[in-house]
């Protein structure tokens, strides 16, 4: 019985602590995964940044995931996050 | 600064920017909607062991934990201050972000279940995701307040506070950058702050920030 306990002890904190895959991703690496942005971790594990099909509802305009490189009060800021459809076809389309 | 101008007796309506009424007003659509009950700090047993524990740990003293920082466990959120009377670092303005923020926590709750808990306190690197995430909703306040975004790195720069370690305040604050270009551009991204602009916008639409 203590040893069941035990076990599933160390099962609820793998579950959300350290035993999850790692990816060995380059820290603050970004990606788009289908329609979400994700970005690694300092344990080198991608994790979701944006889901941009739930921003599309809340902010009642479609968005998609796509990768910036804007000039910022923080710097210069590269990577992938969820930015307007009608942005991402404009710079598409300027590439063409 | 501000809160303590706004908690004055008589001369403190000039610094009042938002209502207390509907400070409190917000704060309950909020915890109706969220079903979640606030409690107050000080008062709480539970809160005082959880300070003595900190203390004992050398992450944070008592006194600090227990007045500057509102926690939230599951629906159960403990605030330094009663909802809707201003006091010294906890202007009104301020409980508005503030509620937003917490009740992020319980959508991370909600969606990760106890997994969100655990990792909260065994992972640094995930404890500095799930507060990078709250924090953007502080973002998105400001943004619909002022049409400005705060700096990505002042902002994660407070993570140190949360035990977090160096590198995982640089990818919140990379994180944080950006979200607020997706701000910027429209983008509502947390539940919490679309749940609470659609009460601000019907509310109290005059705080918002009028471009042009």
């Amino acid at each position: 019985m203590m040893r069941a306990l035990i076990f599933s002890a160390l099962a609820a904190l793998c579950l959300g602590a350290h035993c999850r895959p790692i990816d060995g991703c380059i820290r603050g690496a970004t990606r788009c995964t289908s329609n979400t942005a994700e970005i690694c971790d300092a344990d080198g594990s991608y994790h979701e940044l944006a889901d941009c099909d739930d921003v599309s509802k809340r902010s009642g305009a479609p968005f998609v995931c796509a990768y910036v490189d804007e000039a910022t009060e923080d710097g210069r800021i590269t990577g992938h996050t969820c930015v307007p459809a009608i942005d991402a076809d404009a710079a598409a389309g300027g590439g063409r | 600064m501000k809160g303590y101008l706004q908690s004055l007796p008589v001369v403190g309506k000039i610094f009042l920017d938002v209502k207390p009424e509907e400070v409190w007003a917000f704060w309950r659509f909020m915890q109706d909607h969220f079903r979640t009950s606030v409690i107050n700090k000080s008062s709480a047993l539970e809160m005082q062991l959880v300070a003595r524990g900190l203390e004992a740990l050398g992450v944070q003293s008592k006194e600090r934990f227990l007045k500057n920082f509102t926690t939230t466990i599951g629906r159960r959120i403990y605030t330094p201050f009663e909802v809707g009377s201003p006091k010294g670092g906890w202007d009104l303005w301020h409980q508005v972000v503030i509620c937003v923020h917490e009740h992020q926590h319980v959508v991370q709750h909600d969606r990760e279940g106890l997994s969100y808990e655990v990792s909260y306190l065994a992972d640094r690197a995930a404890r500095a995701r799930w507060e990078a995430e709250a924090y953007r909703s502080n973002l998105e306040l400001q943004f619909w307040r002022t049409g400005t975004t705060p700096s990505a790195q002042r902002t994660a720069s407070v993570l140190k506070d949360y035990g977090c370690r160096d590198e995982d305040i640089e990818v919140a604050a990379k994180s944080l950058a950006l979200s607020a270009i997706s701000v910027r551009k429209g983008a509502v991204i947390n539940e919490a702050t679309h749940v609470a602009l659609g009460w601000l916008d019907e509310h109290v639409p005059r705080l918002r920030f009028k471009q042009g």
